[in-house]
């Protein structure tokens, strides 16, 4: 019966022991298979660097320099063509007023003159009413003329006065010719300023067809000149395509920095899941790891930015028996899991110094557990350039590095860049930061560079950082320098790349 | 329209007695192209007297036609330090100056820190005289601007910016010696800032390199930062403009009511979004990328103006400048020529418009 019940339960756990044996391998190869997919991903990113770096070295060749200059022309140009265009289009409208004024006066004209011809006409029939009357005087005369011959001697003075009448009436009759004569010459004179504003008329009412046309151009002209600004907007943003070419080789850098991430972190998922699954399929549990848990608890730290004591953190991991080598190890995955997190975040200065003063707090607690150099072979000479004294950028960098398992070989404030080389030269170190906050001493990294050159080390790379590198990010080719870290922690990725002879480490800019 | 009521009427939207304003303002900062004037190094024009000092803001003023509305009465914000007993020194002969010394080498020093008298330091006893010299020859027709390193930032010129970030993110050390360092470096500014516009200055910048978004997490300036400026431009009485050297946009909401007359942005701020949080109620200074300026040909920076122009002059509250702290040495004249000439090119307001930009891009 015993024997029955250890059976029953040693198959039970058998039966169950297989079963979670098949789950863990089920998980295994699912978790392998968004491993390779993961994998999949960064084969895009690489393709994306690669399209980037093509683009920036296709569009290289235009000049933002002209683009601006032409943009800033056609905005000109547009500005003019409106102003001349509106200008035109005033004069044309008070043209085309004075040219209805123009009209309706000789319209007005028109009536008067046929008033005057009117009034010509009723003068020319007063006219020949007058003449008839003179020539019925003259009859009348010749009549009372003969009256008075007939009369004899009484009639005599009737003779003369019948004659006076005739000489009124040929008078008359003369006058009345001449009023005609003059009537006639002033109809035929107001036909002929009639037949003038005829034709006058006609003109102005051409010319209106001819101004309106005008107008109807001339709003065409503003409608096409709207499109001018248009242009300009679109010429505009081809500048700033341009100019995000121009700054893709740092783009390109933060691609190849964030490939570099996600190929470290793809590793690690896959030791983990390998981990996770010979631990699952052990049947031993799924609980984490000392170095695990610190590296859980210590990017929550970071993350959070909450002023969290990390010494406990770090001894747990010691207590636990992790080697102090390992125990920095994990202290630096821990930077680049937070750095890579907050990326996609808006971080300032003050946030990354909260991690700084975690990793160097970390640090401090391993500091004399540590062997001395650096345990990867990675070397940095860093330092401010001369005439800089802003340390705090320097301090970040060389503990970032150094939580990385780098070795920072410090040439401190204010360095000759004599001293960057003779270090460089001393040290082998292949990569050289150099902090600087003005321009002025950012200048100096020409002369770290010619320095390099000229004792023979060519392929030591300089990665420059500071405040106006972050305010013009294209600084960094005006002074030879071949990398630009805007953050601390970028500087830690460019000298794992460099070190690791990654193709991107090749693009000097 | 001459430069004060163009700028006043600009800073107070339009709204106030002043009017609308006939284009938008333009401050170009060109601190130590004085020295061009007398063909000499930046460092011997910072050691010329207060009237030379002035005469060359005035002639640099002439050199742009009479454009740029403001006379920068101040030949350096980091003189600020030699009140308290820190000297200055050239690394190079044109460039800014720096301290010789930091004045707090350990935190224990904090204790004994007093607030100096801004007429202890000859240096800005003559940086008053420049003031009121460029405000009795110019003071009536162009905005004459003062400066004073904010108290949030001052202590970092003190001790160093590693000891201050050290002090502001270590509990232990900030429970000790914040309160006293502010207090000191408040009392400081509120006096340096009065004395300026007793002197004749019309807007005084409080320029605050440690307190942007740039430096700050956004909890800590509300908790340290922001209230300090607030009590300090209050306390000042007088037309302040505020510098948040770096990015103003994450902070815009909360910088919208400290008091101040204007907030300088950074190149890095959205122009329409920075109006949009301030909401007419701050007017905005900026943001041509000056490090910038320095590679950017006239017809870029031109460009570039415009581009800012377009997008901050429309509804008024907003003055074209370059982003602080000043125009490096080796930016060209006609680089900022064409930063200044842009405002007539493209910032005039179409008459009876409520701030509609007269520019060919909308007037069409």
């Amino acid at each position: 019966m015993i024997l029955d019940n250890i059976r029953h339960t040693a198959l039970g756990l058998l039966t169950r022991s297989r079963e979670d044996a098949h789950t863990a391998l089920s998980v295994q190869v699912a978790l392998d298979r968004a491993a390779t997919e993961l994998y999949h991903q960064l084969n895009y990113l690489a393709d994306i660097s690669a399209c980037a770096r093509e683009i920036a070295d296709r569009l290289a060749p235009l000049d933002s320099d002209d683009l601006a200059r032409v943009s800033n022309e056609l905005i000109a140009l547009a500005h003019s063509v409106a102003t001349g265009c509106r200008a035109s289009l005033g004069a044309c409208r008070r043209t085309h007023e004075l040219l209805e004024d123009s009209l309706r006066s000789f319209a007005s004209l028109r009536e008067r003159f046929d008033r005057l011809i009117e009034s010509s006409r009723g003068i020319s029939k007063v006219a020949e009413t007058i003449d008839l009357f003179a020539r019925q005087s003259t009859i009348l005369s010749l009549n009372a003329r003969i009256e008075a011959a007939r009369a004899g001697e009484h009639g005599a003075a009737f003779a003369t006065v019948s004659h006076e009448v005739q000489v009124l009436s040929e008078r008359i009759k003369t006058e009345s010719v001449a009023i005609r004569t003059a009537v006639k010459e002033i109809t035929n004179s107001v036909d002929a300023a009639g037949e003038l504003v005829e034709a006058q008329a006609q003109r102005s009412h051409d010319q209106e067809g001819a101004v309106a046309e005008m107008i109807q151009r001339n709003k065409e002209l503003l409608e096409q000149g709207a499109r001018l600004p248009e242009m300009t907007a679109l010429l505009d943003r081809c500048l700033a395509r341009v100019e995000d070419a121009r700054s893709s080789t740092e783009a390109n850098q933060m691609i190849g920095i964030a490939t570099g991430n996600l190929e470290r972190n793809i590793r690690g998922i896959h030791r983990l899941l390998r981990r996770y699954a010979q631990a699952k399929h052990r049947v031993v549990g799924s609980e984490k790891g000392p170095v695990e848990l610190f590296i859980d608890q210590f990017v929550d730290v970071l993350v959070s930015g909450r002023e969290t004591p990390v010494q406990p953190l770090v001894q747990a991991m010691l207590n636990a028996g992790v080697a102090p080598l390992a125990c920095l190890d994990a202290v630096g995955k821990a930077v680049q899991a937070a750095n890579l997190r907050q990326k996609h975040q808006h971080v300032s200065v003050g946030d990354y110094y909260l991690n700084f003063l975690a990793v160097e707090a970390a640090m401090a607690y391993l500091r004399d557990r540590l062997p001395s150099g650096s345990p990867k072979g990675m070397k940095v000479v860093l330092g401010n350039a001369r005439g800089d004294y802003h340390s705090l950028g320097r301090e970040m960098v060389g503990s970032f590095l150094r939580a990385n398992g780098i070795e920072v070989i410090d040439v401190g404030l204010g360095a000759e860049a004599e001293k960057f080389v003779s270090a460089v030269a001393e040290s082998g170190a292949k990569v050289v930061g150099v902090s600087s906050l003005l321009i002025e001493s950012a200048k100096e990294i020409a002369k770290i560079r010619a320095g390099l050159d000229r004792r023979g080390f060519r392929d030591t790379k300089i990665v420059a950082g500071g405040a106006c590198f972050t305010v013009d990010r294209e600084l960094y080719r005006e002074v030879r320098a071949d990398y630009v870290a805007t953050a601390a922690s970028d500087m830690v990725n460019l000298v794992q790349r460099i070190y690791e002879h990654d193709p991107l480490s090749n693009e000097v800019a | 329209m001459n430069s004060i009521e163009r700028v006043m009427a600009a800073l107070t939207f339009g709204r106030a007695d002043f009017g609308a304003p006939d284009r938008v303002p333009v401050f170009p900062v060109p601190l130590m192209q004085g020295a061009l004037v007398y063909n000499c190094t930046v460092a011997e024009y910072f050691g010329m007297s207060a009237e030379r000092i002035a005469e060359a803001q005035i002639t640099i003023n002439k050199m742009f036609d009479g454009i740029p509305d403001g006379l920068a009465g101040i030949p350096n914000v980091i003189e600020d330090v030699t009140a308290f007993g820190v000297g200055l020194e050239f690394k190079y002969p044109n460039s800014s100056p720096c301290v010789s010394r930091m004045r707090i080498r350990n935190y224990e020093e904090i204790g004994g820190l007093t607030c100096p008298s801004p007429l202890s330091s000859p240096q800005l006893h003559k940086t008053l005289e420049v003031i009121s010299t460029l405000s009795a020859r110019m003071g009536r027709e162009k905005v004459v601007i003062g400066a004073a390193i904010a108290p949030f930032s001052l202590p970092s010129m003190l001790m160093g910016t590693s000891k201050w970030m050290r002090l502001l993110f270590t509990p232990a050390l900030r429970d000790k010696y914040l309160r006293r360092t502010l207090d000191v470096c408040a009392e400081f500014v509120v006096d340096w800032s009065r004395q300026q516009h007793k002197a004749g200055a019309h807007v005084v910048i409080l320029a605050d390199g440690m307190a942007s978004s740039t430096i700050l997490p956004r909890g800590m300036f509300e908790q340290y930062a922001l209230p300090v400026i607030r009590d300090v431009i209050r306390r000042i009485g007088g037309p302040v403009a505020y510098e948040p050297v770096g990015r103003m946009e994450p902070f815009a909401d909360l910088l919208a009511d400290i008091g101040a007359l204007a907030i300088l942005i950074g190149s890095e701020d959205d122009i329409p979004s920075c109006k949009k949080a301030v909401r007419d109620r701050v007017a905005l200074i900026g943001n041509i990328n000056n490090m910038k300026l320095r590679r950017w040909s006239p017809a870029r920076i031109e460009l570039q103006a415009r581009a800012a122009l377009q997008q901050g002059m429309s509804g008024y509250g907003f003055i074209l400048a370059n982003q602080g702290p000043e125009i490096p040495f080796d930016v060209s004249v006609e680089g900022i020529g064409a930063l200044i000439r842009a405002v007539d090119k493209y910032g005039h307001y179409a008459p009876g418009e409520a701030g509609v930009a007269h520019a060919a891009a909308t007037a069409m």
